[in-house]
Protein backbone atom coordinates (compact mmCIF):
# COMPACT_ATOMS: atom_id res chain seq x y z
CA UNK A 1 0.00 0.00 0.00
CA UNK A 2 2.75 2.79 1.11
CA UNK A 3 4.76 1.29 -2.05
CA UNK A 4 1.65 2.24 -4.49
CA UNK A 5 0.94 5.61 -2.52
CA UNK A 6 4.57 6.65 -3.00
CA UNK A 7 4.66 5.65 -7.27
CA UNK A 8 1.26 7.68 -6.77
CA UNK A 9 2.28 10.60 -5.46
CA UNK A 10 5.79 10.63 -7.34
CA UNK A 11 3.73 10.49 -11.04
CA UNK A 12 1.38 13.35 -9.62
CA UNK A 13 4.04 15.28 -8.86
CA UNK A 14 5.96 14.70 -11.76
CA UNK A 15 2.72 15.23 -14.06
CA UNK A 16 1.96 18.58 -12.90
CA UNK A 17 5.35 20.00 -13.30
CA UNK A 18 5.44 19.13 -16.64
CA UNK A 19 1.84 20.43 -17.10
CA UNK A 20 3.29 23.50 -15.34
CA UNK A 21 5.73 24.16 -18.22
CA UNK A 22 3.79 23.79 -21.03
CA UNK A 23 1.68 25.66 -19.84
CA UNK A 24 3.88 28.45 -19.89
CA UNK A 25 5.24 27.32 -23.15
CA UNK A 26 2.36 27.06 -25.21
CA UNK A 27 0.73 30.43 -23.65
CA UNK A 28 4.69 32.43 -24.46
CA UNK A 29 3.94 30.55 -27.87
CA UNK A 30 0.76 32.15 -28.40
CA UNK A 31 2.58 35.50 -27.76
CA UNK A 32 5.52 35.49 -29.66
CA UNK A 33 3.41 33.96 -32.48
CA UNK A 34 0.82 36.95 -32.23
CA UNK A 35 3.70 39.85 -32.07
CA UNK A 36 6.61 38.67 -33.68
CA UNK A 37 5.72 36.11 -36.16
CA UNK A 38 2.01 38.06 -36.63
CA UNK A 39 0.77 34.48 -37.13
CA UNK A 40 -2.60 33.55 -34.73
CA UNK A 41 -1.92 29.76 -33.59
CA UNK A 42 -5.41 28.29 -33.68
CA UNK A 43 -4.30 25.53 -31.50
CA UNK A 44 -2.77 27.13 -28.66
CA UNK A 45 -5.84 28.65 -26.23
CA UNK A 46 -7.64 25.01 -26.54
CA UNK A 47 -4.73 23.37 -25.52
CA UNK A 48 -3.55 25.64 -22.61
CA UNK A 49 -6.71 25.46 -21.44
CA UNK A 50 -7.33 21.45 -21.49
CA UNK A 51 -3.56 21.24 -19.92
CA UNK A 52 -4.93 24.05 -16.70
CA UNK A 53 -7.82 21.17 -16.59
CA UNK A 54 -5.32 18.38 -15.89
CA UNK A 55 -3.35 20.92 -13.47
CA UNK A 56 -6.73 21.62 -11.27
CA UNK A 57 -7.40 17.90 -10.73
CA UNK A 58 -3.75 16.54 -10.31
CA UNK A 59 -3.01 19.52 -8.15
CA UNK A 60 -6.34 19.01 -5.90
CA UNK A 61 -5.33 14.95 -5.91
CA UNK A 62 -1.98 16.20 -4.81
CA UNK A 63 -3.35 18.99 -2.48
CA UNK A 64 -5.93 16.18 -0.80
CA UNK A 65 -2.39 13.79 -0.52
CA UNK A 66 -0.49 16.95 1.61
CA UNK A 67 -4.05 18.32 3.52
CA UNK A 68 -3.52 21.83 2.01
CA UNK A 69 -7.37 22.03 0.94
CA UNK A 70 -9.01 24.99 2.78
CA UNK A 71 -11.13 23.40 5.72
CA UNK A 72 -12.04 24.77 9.32
CA UNK A 73 -10.28 23.19 11.87
CA UNK A 74 -11.88 25.49 14.53
CA UNK A 75 -14.66 22.98 15.85
CA UNK A 76 -12.41 19.74 15.62
CA UNK A 77 -9.64 20.73 17.65
CA UNK A 78 -12.19 21.36 20.86
CA UNK A 79 -13.26 17.64 20.56
CA UNK A 80 -11.92 14.80 22.37
CA UNK A 81 -9.29 12.64 20.48
CA UNK A 82 -11.42 9.45 20.25
CA UNK A 83 -14.38 11.99 19.29
CA UNK A 84 -11.80 13.84 16.48
CA UNK A 85 -11.14 10.30 15.17
CA UNK A 86 -14.29 9.02 14.20
CA UNK A 87 -14.83 12.79 12.89
CA UNK A 88 -11.96 12.15 10.39
CA UNK A 89 -13.06 8.77 9.31
CA UNK A 90 -16.38 9.74 8.59
CA UNK A 91 -14.94 12.72 6.61
CA UNK A 92 -12.91 9.86 5.01
CA UNK A 93 -15.56 7.99 4.27
CA UNK A 94 -17.75 11.02 2.82
CA UNK A 95 -14.83 12.12 1.03
CA UNK A 96 -13.95 8.79 -0.95
CA UNK A 97 -17.99 8.30 -1.73
CA UNK A 98 -17.62 11.78 -3.61
CA UNK A 99 -14.04 10.90 -5.30
CA UNK A 100 -15.48 7.78 -6.17
CA UNK A 101 -19.04 8.41 -7.74
CA UNK A 102 -17.21 11.54 -9.49
CA UNK A 103 -15.05 8.96 -11.01
CA UNK A 104 -17.36 6.29 -12.46
CA UNK A 105 -19.29 9.51 -14.05
CA UNK A 106 -15.99 10.82 -15.48
CA UNK A 107 -15.33 7.44 -16.98
CA UNK A 108 -18.74 7.03 -18.59
CA UNK A 109 -18.57 10.60 -19.93
CA UNK A 110 -14.94 10.03 -21.38
CA UNK A 111 -16.28 6.52 -22.89
CA UNK A 112 -19.26 8.48 -24.36
CA UNK A 113 -17.78 11.38 -26.44
CA UNK A 114 -14.92 9.02 -27.53
CA UNK A 115 -16.26 9.64 -31.09
CA UNK A 116 -16.46 13.94 -30.46
CA UNK A 117 -13.82 15.75 -31.73
CA UNK A 118 -12.97 19.18 -30.31
CA UNK A 119 -13.09 22.58 -32.01
CA UNK A 120 -9.49 23.06 -32.77
CA UNK A 121 -7.62 20.26 -32.03
CA UNK A 122 -10.40 17.72 -33.30
CA UNK A 123 -9.04 14.88 -30.66
CA UNK A 124 -11.59 13.43 -29.10
CA UNK A 125 -13.41 15.16 -25.88
CA UNK A 126 -11.83 11.45 -23.96
CA UNK A 127 -8.71 13.48 -23.45
CA UNK A 128 -10.32 16.58 -22.21
CA UNK A 129 -12.33 14.67 -19.74
CA UNK A 130 -9.45 12.29 -18.74
CA UNK A 131 -8.15 15.18 -16.90
CA UNK A 132 -11.02 14.71 -14.41
CA UNK A 133 -10.83 10.90 -14.75
CA UNK A 134 -7.25 10.86 -13.42
CA UNK A 135 -7.50 13.13 -10.89
CA UNK A 136 -10.84 11.53 -9.55
CA UNK A 137 -8.93 8.37 -9.18
CA UNK A 138 -6.07 9.96 -7.46
CA UNK A 139 -8.57 11.54 -5.02
CA UNK A 140 -9.93 8.14 -4.72
CA UNK A 141 -6.96 6.74 -4.09
CA UNK A 142 -5.79 9.17 -1.66
CA UNK A 143 -8.95 9.31 0.42
CA UNK A 144 -8.78 5.67 0.51
CA UNK A 145 -5.09 5.91 2.63
CA UNK A 146 -6.63 8.89 4.80
CA UNK A 147 -9.17 6.50 5.46
CA UNK A 148 -7.00 3.36 6.36
CA UNK A 149 -4.39 5.83 8.23
CA UNK A 150 -6.86 7.25 10.46
CA UNK A 151 -8.68 3.84 10.78
CA UNK A 152 -5.47 1.81 11.94
CA UNK A 153 -4.24 5.08 13.76
CA UNK A 154 -1.05 4.91 11.75
CA UNK A 155 0.16 8.82 11.33
CA UNK A 156 3.32 10.28 9.26
CA UNK A 157 3.71 8.14 6.72
CA UNK A 158 6.83 9.10 4.50
CA UNK A 159 6.48 11.20 1.61
CA UNK A 160 7.95 10.70 -1.89
CA UNK A 161 9.85 14.35 -1.70
CA UNK B 1 -36.87 23.91 2.21
CA UNK B 2 -34.65 21.85 1.09
CA UNK B 3 -32.09 24.44 0.11
CA UNK B 4 -31.86 25.21 3.74
CA UNK B 5 -31.10 21.31 4.64
CA UNK B 6 -28.27 21.55 1.67
CA UNK B 7 -26.96 24.85 3.17
CA UNK B 8 -27.48 23.33 7.24
CA UNK B 9 -25.35 19.97 5.07
CA UNK B 10 -22.77 22.43 3.72
CA UNK B 11 -21.68 24.17 7.36
CA UNK B 12 -22.11 20.58 9.11
CA UNK B 13 -19.38 18.55 7.15
CA UNK B 14 -17.46 22.44 7.39
CA UNK B 15 -17.48 21.74 11.25
CA UNK B 16 -16.31 18.71 10.65
CA UNK B 17 -13.52 19.66 8.91
CA UNK B 18 -14.59 18.37 5.50
CA UNK B 19 -12.57 20.83 2.92
CA UNK B 20 -14.39 23.26 1.68
CA UNK B 21 -14.40 22.51 -1.94
CA UNK B 22 -15.24 18.51 -0.98
CA UNK B 23 -18.28 19.80 1.18
CA UNK B 24 -19.82 22.01 -1.29
CA UNK B 25 -19.29 18.77 -3.65
CA UNK B 26 -20.85 16.26 -1.42
CA UNK B 27 -23.74 18.55 -0.19
CA UNK B 28 -24.59 18.99 -4.23
CA UNK B 29 -24.17 15.44 -5.59
CA UNK B 30 -25.96 14.18 -2.44
CA UNK B 31 -28.80 16.24 -3.53
CA UNK B 32 -28.79 15.44 -7.05
CA UNK B 33 -28.84 11.67 -6.15
CA UNK B 34 -31.72 12.20 -3.88
CA UNK B 35 -33.57 13.89 -6.53
CA UNK B 36 -32.49 10.47 -8.79
CA UNK B 37 -30.89 12.39 -11.64
CA UNK B 38 -28.39 11.73 -13.66
CA UNK B 39 -24.90 12.42 -12.29
CA UNK B 40 -23.14 12.33 -15.66
CA UNK B 41 -23.48 15.93 -15.80
CA UNK B 42 -21.78 16.57 -12.39
CA UNK B 43 -18.11 15.55 -14.28
CA UNK B 44 -19.24 17.39 -17.63
CA UNK B 45 -19.69 20.73 -15.29
CA UNK B 46 -16.98 20.29 -12.91
CA UNK B 47 -14.80 19.84 -15.70
CA UNK B 48 -16.22 23.14 -17.75
CA UNK B 49 -15.72 25.17 -14.52
CA UNK B 50 -11.77 24.70 -14.92
CA UNK B 51 -12.00 24.97 -18.74
CA UNK B 52 -11.63 28.79 -18.98
CA UNK B 53 -8.57 31.04 -20.50
CA UNK B 54 -8.65 34.00 -17.95
CA UNK B 55 -8.20 31.04 -15.20
CA UNK B 56 -4.99 30.43 -16.49
CA UNK B 57 -4.11 33.78 -15.28
CA UNK B 58 -4.01 32.41 -11.84
CA UNK B 59 -1.14 30.22 -11.72
CA UNK B 60 1.04 32.43 -13.43
CA UNK B 61 0.46 35.30 -11.15
CA UNK B 62 0.80 33.07 -8.40
CA UNK B 63 4.20 31.65 -10.12
CA UNK B 64 5.32 35.29 -10.52
CA UNK B 65 4.80 36.41 -7.42
CA UNK B 66 6.81 33.21 -5.77
CA UNK B 67 9.43 34.11 -8.00
CA UNK B 68 9.91 37.84 -7.34
CA UNK B 69 9.74 37.58 -3.58
CA UNK B 70 13.38 35.44 -3.94
CA UNK B 71 14.64 37.25 -7.50
CA UNK B 72 16.72 39.55 -5.71
CA UNK B 73 14.18 42.37 -5.93
CA UNK B 74 13.17 42.26 -1.94
CA UNK B 75 16.25 44.62 -0.57
CA UNK B 76 16.01 46.98 -3.81
CA UNK B 77 12.37 47.94 -3.79
CA UNK B 78 12.68 48.44 0.02
CA UNK B 79 15.54 50.67 -0.42
CA UNK B 80 13.46 52.95 -3.14
CA UNK B 81 10.77 53.06 -0.71
CA UNK B 82 12.88 54.13 2.42
CA UNK B 83 14.38 56.87 0.02
CA UNK B 84 10.88 58.19 -0.83
CA UNK B 85 9.13 57.99 2.13
CA UNK B 86 11.21 57.08 5.29
CA UNK B 87 11.49 60.90 6.53
CA UNK B 88 7.80 60.52 7.45
CA UNK B 89 7.13 60.66 11.36
CA UNK B 90 6.94 57.03 11.48
CA UNK B 91 8.97 56.16 8.54
CA UNK B 92 9.47 52.52 8.37
CA UNK B 93 6.08 52.07 8.64
CA UNK B 94 5.32 54.43 5.53
CA UNK B 95 8.02 52.16 4.10
CA UNK B 96 6.47 48.71 4.61
CA UNK B 97 3.31 50.12 3.54
CA UNK B 98 4.83 51.44 -0.04
CA UNK B 99 6.68 48.69 -0.03
CA UNK B 100 3.89 46.38 -0.01
CA UNK B 101 2.10 48.39 -2.37
CA UNK B 102 4.95 48.44 -5.03
CA UNK B 103 4.95 44.56 -4.43
CA UNK B 104 1.26 44.64 -4.50
CA UNK B 105 2.07 45.22 -8.39
CA UNK B 106 3.75 41.93 -8.90
CA UNK B 107 1.73 39.85 -6.68
CA UNK B 108 -1.56 38.64 -6.63
CA UNK B 109 -2.33 37.13 -3.14
CA UNK B 110 -1.71 38.68 0.06
CA UNK B 111 0.32 35.90 2.41
CA UNK B 112 2.84 35.95 -0.17
CA UNK B 113 3.57 39.43 0.65
CA UNK B 114 3.89 38.55 4.75
CA UNK B 115 6.14 35.85 3.72
CA UNK B 116 8.91 37.35 1.42
CA UNK B 117 8.97 40.93 2.60
CA UNK B 118 7.67 40.59 6.04
CA UNK B 119 10.65 39.25 7.63
CA UNK B 120 13.05 42.19 6.42
CA UNK B 121 10.04 44.61 7.23
CA UNK B 122 9.60 43.70 10.83
CA UNK B 123 13.23 43.30 11.88
CA UNK B 124 14.14 46.77 9.93
CA UNK B 125 11.27 48.65 11.82
CA UNK B 126 12.80 46.08 15.34
CA UNK B 127 16.18 47.63 15.08
CA UNK B 128 14.71 51.16 14.63
CA UNK B 129 13.15 51.30 18.27
CA UNK B 130 9.60 50.50 16.92
CA UNK B 131 7.73 47.46 18.98
CA UNK B 132 7.79 44.40 17.44
CA UNK B 133 3.70 44.16 17.91
CA UNK B 134 3.40 47.33 15.44
CA UNK B 135 5.64 45.91 13.30
CA UNK B 136 4.01 43.12 12.98
CA UNK B 137 0.94 44.85 12.52
CA UNK B 138 1.93 46.98 9.46
CA UNK B 139 3.13 44.05 7.89
CA UNK B 140 0.28 41.81 8.50
CA UNK B 141 -2.54 44.96 7.36
CA UNK B 142 0.13 46.23 4.39
CA UNK B 143 -0.04 43.14 2.72
CA UNK B 144 -4.05 43.07 2.38
CA UNK B 145 -3.21 45.21 -0.21
CA UNK B 146 -1.78 42.65 -2.26
CA UNK B 147 -5.51 41.48 -3.69
CA UNK B 148 -6.31 45.13 -4.38
CA UNK B 149 -3.86 46.51 -6.71
CA UNK B 150 -3.55 44.27 -9.44
CA UNK B 151 -2.68 41.69 -10.49
CA UNK B 152 -5.09 39.93 -8.07
CA UNK B 153 -6.19 36.37 -7.70
CA UNK B 154 -9.68 36.92 -6.18
CA UNK B 155 -10.26 39.38 -8.84
CA UNK B 156 -9.52 36.90 -11.42
CA UNK B 157 -11.95 34.56 -9.76
CA UNK B 158 -14.64 37.26 -10.05
CA UNK B 159 -14.29 37.95 -12.99
CA UNK B 160 -14.83 34.37 -14.39
CA UNK B 161 -18.30 33.73 -11.61
CA UNK B 162 -19.45 37.21 -12.51
CA UNK B 163 -18.61 36.93 -16.77
CA UNK B 164 -17.06 40.26 -16.67
CA UNK B 165 -13.58 41.60 -17.78
CA UNK B 166 -10.65 40.98 -15.66
CA UNK B 167 -8.94 43.66 -16.89
CA UNK B 168 -11.19 45.99 -15.89
CA UNK B 169 -11.77 44.73 -12.46
CA UNK B 170 -7.88 44.92 -12.23
CA UNK B 171 -7.59 48.62 -13.92
CA UNK B 172 -10.47 49.28 -11.30
CA UNK B 173 -8.82 48.17 -8.08
CA UNK B 174 -5.86 50.57 -8.25
CA UNK B 175 -7.25 53.70 -6.96
CA UNK B 176 -8.62 51.66 -3.97
CA UNK B 177 -5.33 49.78 -3.51
CA UNK B 178 -3.60 52.73 -3.08
CA UNK B 179 -6.65 54.89 -1.04
CA UNK B 180 -5.88 51.59 1.09
CA UNK B 181 -2.21 52.25 1.41
CA UNK B 182 -2.80 55.88 2.08
CA UNK B 183 -5.38 55.59 4.93
CA UNK B 184 -3.26 53.14 6.65
CA UNK B 185 -0.15 55.92 6.57
CA UNK B 186 -2.56 57.87 8.00
CA UNK B 187 -3.33 55.57 10.95
CA UNK B 188 0.41 54.66 11.14
CA UNK B 189 1.53 58.43 11.20
CA UNK B 190 -1.15 59.42 14.31
CA UNK B 191 0.46 56.24 16.21
CA UNK B 192 4.02 57.40 15.33
CA UNK B 193 3.19 61.03 16.49
CA UNK B 194 1.76 59.88 19.98
CA UNK B 195 4.23 57.11 20.29
CA UNK B 196 7.21 59.08 19.54
CA UNK B 197 8.66 57.15 16.47
CA UNK B 198 11.69 57.64 14.77
CA UNK B 199 12.01 59.46 11.13
CA UNK B 200 14.67 59.02 8.91
CA UNK B 201 17.06 61.72 7.40
CA UNK B 202 15.84 62.63 3.83
CA UNK B 203 17.29 60.91 0.59
CA UNK B 204 19.43 63.33 -1.32
CA UNK B 205 18.12 63.46 -5.16
CA UNK B 206 21.19 61.53 -5.78
CA UNK B 207 20.26 59.06 -3.53
CA UNK B 208 17.04 58.99 -4.75
CA UNK B 209 18.01 58.05 -8.34
CA UNK B 210 20.87 55.62 -7.30
CA UNK B 211 18.10 53.46 -5.20
CA UNK B 212 16.24 54.28 -8.34
CA UNK B 213 18.14 52.79 -10.81
CA UNK B 214 18.91 50.15 -8.45
CA UNK B 215 15.19 48.80 -8.72
CA UNK B 216 14.30 49.76 -12.41
CA UNK B 217 14.75 46.73 -13.63
CA UNK B 218 12.04 45.03 -10.85
CA UNK B 219 9.93 48.25 -11.17
CA UNK B 220 9.29 47.04 -15.16
CA UNK B 221 7.51 43.77 -13.92
CA UNK B 222 4.30 46.17 -13.24
CA UNK B 223 5.29 48.46 -15.55
CA UNK B 224 4.74 45.68 -18.06
CA UNK B 225 1.42 44.07 -16.56
CA UNK B 226 -0.29 47.34 -16.41
CA UNK B 227 0.65 48.81 -19.51
CA UNK B 228 -0.21 45.68 -21.37
CA UNK B 229 -3.62 45.13 -19.98
CA UNK B 230 -4.02 49.07 -19.85
CA UNK B 231 -3.63 49.50 -23.28
CA UNK B 232 -4.73 46.13 -24.81
CA UNK B 233 -1.81 45.09 -25.93
CA UNK B 234 -2.24 41.49 -23.52
CA UNK B 235 -4.95 40.21 -22.21
CA UNK B 236 -4.60 39.43 -18.40
CA UNK B 237 -3.32 35.83 -18.85
CA UNK B 238 -0.78 36.66 -21.73
CA UNK B 239 0.15 39.58 -19.52
CA UNK B 240 1.07 37.43 -16.64
CA UNK B 241 3.12 35.00 -19.23
CA UNK B 242 5.04 37.86 -19.90
CA UNK B 243 5.42 38.89 -16.69
CA UNK B 244 6.57 35.36 -15.16
CA UNK B 245 9.26 34.76 -18.40
CA UNK B 246 10.40 38.37 -17.66
CA UNK B 247 10.92 37.63 -13.78
CA UNK B 248 12.70 34.16 -14.73
CA UNK B 249 15.52 36.46 -16.49
CA UNK B 250 16.05 38.48 -13.48
CA UNK B 251 16.30 35.93 -10.80
CA UNK B 252 17.92 33.23 -13.14
CA UNK B 253 20.14 35.74 -15.25
CA UNK B 254 20.70 38.93 -13.79
CA UNK B 255 20.64 39.05 -10.29
CA UNK B 256 21.37 35.08 -10.19
CA UNK B 257 19.38 34.06 -7.10
CA UNK B 258 17.33 31.43 -8.95
CA UNK B 259 18.66 27.97 -9.61
CA UNK B 260 16.73 24.57 -11.00
CA UNK B 261 16.15 23.05 -7.21
CA UNK B 262 14.51 26.99 -6.62
CA UNK B 263 12.71 26.68 -9.63
CA UNK B 264 10.73 23.41 -9.40
CA UNK B 265 9.96 24.32 -5.59
CA UNK B 266 8.10 27.35 -6.33
CA UNK B 267 6.78 25.17 -9.42
CA UNK B 268 5.31 22.59 -6.72
CA UNK B 269 4.18 25.46 -4.33
CA UNK B 270 2.38 26.89 -7.28
CA UNK B 271 0.51 23.79 -8.61
CA UNK B 272 -0.84 23.04 -5.16
CA UNK B 273 -2.39 26.63 -4.48
CA UNK B 274 -3.18 27.08 -8.05
CA UNK B 275 -5.34 23.61 -7.82
CA UNK B 276 -6.96 24.28 -4.14
CA UNK B 277 -7.91 27.93 -5.72
CA UNK B 278 -9.86 26.10 -8.68
CA UNK B 279 -10.79 22.84 -7.57
CA UNK B 280 -13.03 25.02 -4.98
CA UNK B 281 -14.75 26.87 -8.20
CA UNK B 282 -15.35 23.32 -9.94
CA UNK B 283 -17.37 22.16 -7.03
CA UNK B 284 -19.11 25.31 -6.22
CA UNK B 285 -20.16 25.25 -10.04
CA UNK B 286 -22.06 22.13 -8.99
CA UNK B 287 -23.77 24.29 -5.87
CA UNK B 288 -24.39 27.39 -7.93
CA UNK B 289 -26.29 24.73 -10.61
CA UNK B 290 -28.27 23.68 -7.77
CA UNK B 291 -28.88 27.14 -6.56
CA UNK B 292 -30.14 28.23 -9.71
CA UNK B 293 -32.33 25.54 -10.67
CA UNK B 294 -34.15 25.87 -7.56
CA UNK B 295 -34.15 29.63 -8.36
CA UNK B 296 -32.68 30.79 -5.15
CA UNK B 297 -30.74 33.62 -6.56
CA UNK B 298 -34.27 35.05 -8.09
CA UNK B 299 -35.88 34.70 -4.76
CA UNK B 300 -33.15 36.23 -2.95
CA UNK B 301 -33.63 39.19 -5.15
CA UNK B 302 -37.14 39.90 -4.65
CA UNK B 303 -36.85 39.23 -1.26
CA UNK B 304 -34.13 41.45 -0.85
CA UNK B 305 -36.04 44.18 -3.13
CA UNK B 306 -39.19 43.82 -0.90
CA UNK B 307 -36.96 44.81 2.42
CA UNK B 308 -35.46 47.59 0.39
CA UNK B 309 -34.84 49.05 -3.38
CA UNK B 310 -31.97 51.07 -2.35
CA UNK B 311 -29.00 50.19 -3.38
CA UNK B 312 -27.56 52.09 -0.59
CA UNK B 313 -28.99 49.89 1.83
CA UNK B 314 -28.55 46.84 -0.17
CA UNK B 315 -24.30 47.31 -0.63
CA UNK B 316 -24.55 47.85 3.62
CA UNK B 317 -26.62 44.76 3.88
CA UNK B 318 -24.01 42.75 1.69
CA UNK B 319 -20.99 44.46 3.22
CA UNK B 320 -21.66 43.17 6.38
CA UNK B 321 -22.45 39.98 5.70
CA UNK B 322 -19.32 39.47 3.79
CA UNK B 323 -17.77 40.92 6.94
CA UNK B 324 -18.93 38.61 9.01
CA UNK B 325 -18.91 35.71 6.57
CA UNK B 326 -14.23 37.20 6.53
CA UNK B 327 -14.34 36.00 10.29
CA UNK B 328 -14.78 32.02 9.29
CA UNK B 329 -13.76 31.69 5.47
CA UNK B 330 -11.28 32.67 3.35
CA UNK B 331 -11.87 35.27 0.18
CA UNK B 332 -12.09 32.70 -2.20
CA UNK B 333 -14.76 30.55 -0.57
CA UNK B 334 -17.23 33.35 0.06
CA UNK B 335 -16.24 34.64 -3.46
CA UNK B 336 -17.58 30.92 -4.82
CA UNK B 337 -20.53 30.34 -2.77
CA UNK B 338 -22.09 33.95 -2.56
CA UNK B 339 -21.34 35.98 -5.88
CA UNK B 340 -23.52 33.59 -8.25
CA UNK B 341 -26.46 33.99 -5.34
CA UNK B 342 -25.98 37.94 -5.32
CA UNK B 343 -25.17 38.92 -8.68
CA UNK B 344 -29.06 39.30 -9.98
CA UNK B 345 -29.98 41.47 -7.33
CA UNK B 346 -26.71 43.85 -7.98
CA UNK B 347 -27.91 43.55 -11.61
CA UNK B 348 -31.47 44.57 -10.79
CA UNK B 349 -30.49 47.39 -8.96
CA UNK B 350 -28.25 48.78 -11.58
CA UNK B 351 -25.22 48.24 -9.88
CA UNK B 352 -22.03 47.96 -12.09
CA UNK B 353 -20.58 44.42 -12.01
CA UNK B 354 -16.62 45.75 -11.97
CA UNK B 355 -17.60 48.13 -8.97
CA UNK B 356 -19.53 45.44 -7.28
CA UNK B 357 -16.75 42.95 -7.13
CA UNK B 358 -13.64 45.49 -6.36
CA UNK B 359 -15.80 46.28 -3.41
CA UNK B 360 -16.98 42.88 -2.57
CA UNK B 361 -12.73 41.46 -3.15
CA UNK B 362 -11.52 44.60 -0.79
CA UNK B 363 -14.27 43.25 1.61
CA UNK B 364 -12.90 40.16 1.62
CA UNK B 365 -9.14 40.89 2.60
CA UNK B 366 -10.48 42.74 5.76
CA UNK B 367 -11.33 39.10 6.90
CA UNK B 368 -7.51 37.87 6.14
CA UNK B 369 -6.85 40.18 9.17
CA UNK B 370 -9.77 39.45 11.38
CA UNK B 371 -10.02 36.92 14.05
CA UNK B 372 -10.49 33.52 13.96
CA UNK B 373 -9.26 32.84 11.03
CA UNK B 374 -7.28 35.12 9.55
CA UNK B 375 -4.51 33.51 6.73
CA UNK B 376 -2.28 36.51 7.02
CA UNK B 377 -2.74 36.70 11.15
CA UNK B 378 -1.28 32.74 11.08
CA UNK B 379 1.53 33.93 8.63
CA UNK B 380 2.57 36.96 10.34
CA UNK B 381 2.98 34.77 13.63
CA UNK B 382 5.20 32.78 12.54
CA UNK B 383 7.26 36.01 10.83
CA UNK B 384 7.46 38.17 13.92
CA UNK B 385 7.93 34.98 16.52
CA UNK B 386 5.20 36.42 18.73
CA UNK B 387 1.56 35.15 20.25
CA UNK B 388 -1.41 34.77 17.94
CA UNK B 389 -3.22 37.43 20.72
CA UNK B 390 -0.70 39.64 20.54
CA UNK B 391 -0.41 39.95 16.52
CA UNK B 392 -4.70 40.01 16.95
CA UNK B 393 -4.83 42.87 19.51
CA UNK B 394 -1.96 44.63 17.55
CA UNK B 395 -3.28 44.29 13.87
CA UNK B 396 -7.17 45.22 15.03
CA UNK B 397 -6.85 48.60 15.27
CA UNK B 398 -6.12 48.92 11.55
CA UNK B 399 -9.11 47.45 10.65
CA UNK B 400 -10.22 51.64 11.09
CA UNK B 401 -8.41 52.44 7.93
CA UNK B 402 -9.45 49.44 5.69
CA UNK B 403 -13.01 50.18 6.90
CA UNK B 404 -12.89 54.12 5.66
CA UNK B 405 -11.59 52.65 2.41
CA UNK B 406 -14.35 50.32 2.36
CA UNK B 407 -16.69 52.61 2.81
CA UNK B 408 -15.55 55.28 0.21
CA UNK B 409 -15.10 52.41 -2.50
CA UNK B 410 -18.66 51.33 -1.91
CA UNK B 411 -20.61 55.13 -1.66
CA UNK B 412 -18.40 56.02 -4.34
CA UNK B 413 -18.20 54.13 -7.34
CA UNK B 414 -15.54 56.78 -9.31
CA UNK B 415 -13.36 55.58 -7.16
CA UNK B 416 -13.20 52.15 -9.31
CA UNK B 417 -14.78 52.81 -12.64
CA UNK B 418 -12.65 56.32 -13.97
CA UNK B 419 -9.58 54.14 -14.82
CA UNK B 420 -11.40 51.15 -16.39
CA UNK B 421 -14.26 53.85 -18.38
CA UNK B 422 -11.17 56.47 -19.47
CA UNK B 423 -9.19 53.33 -20.71
CA UNK B 424 -12.41 52.63 -22.74
CA UNK B 425 -13.30 49.27 -20.79
CA UNK B 426 -16.54 49.11 -21.98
Amino acid sequence: MSRLLRALDWMLDRATLVVLILLLLVVGAQIFARYVLNHSLFWSEELARYLFIYLVFLGAAIALRREGHIQVSFFVERLPPGARRAVAVAGDVLLLAFAGTVLVQSVRLAAMVWTVPTAALLIPWTFVYLGILSGMAAMTLGALAALWRHLTGRTGEERAW
Amino acid sequence: MVILLLFAGFFLLLALRVPIAFALGIVSLGFLSARGEVLLAVSQRMSAAADSFPLLAIPFYILMGKLVNEAGLTDRIFGLAQCLVGHIRGGLAHVNILNSMIFAGMSGAAVADVGGMGAIEIKAMVDNGYDVDFAAAVTAASSTIAPIIPPSIAMVVYGVLASTSVGALFLGGVIPGVLLGLFMMAYSYIVAVRRNYPLQRRAGLGELWRSFRRSCLGLLTPAILLGGIAFGIFTPTEAAVVAVFYTLLLGVLVYRRLGVADLVRLGRETVEMTAVVVFVMTTASLFAWIMAREQVPQRFAEFMMSLTANPAVVLLLINVLVLVMGCFFDGISILVIVVPILLPIIDRLGIDRVHFGVMFVLNTVIGLITPPVGVVLYATVEVAQISFERVVRATLPFLWPMLAALIMVTYVPWTVLVIPRLLGFR
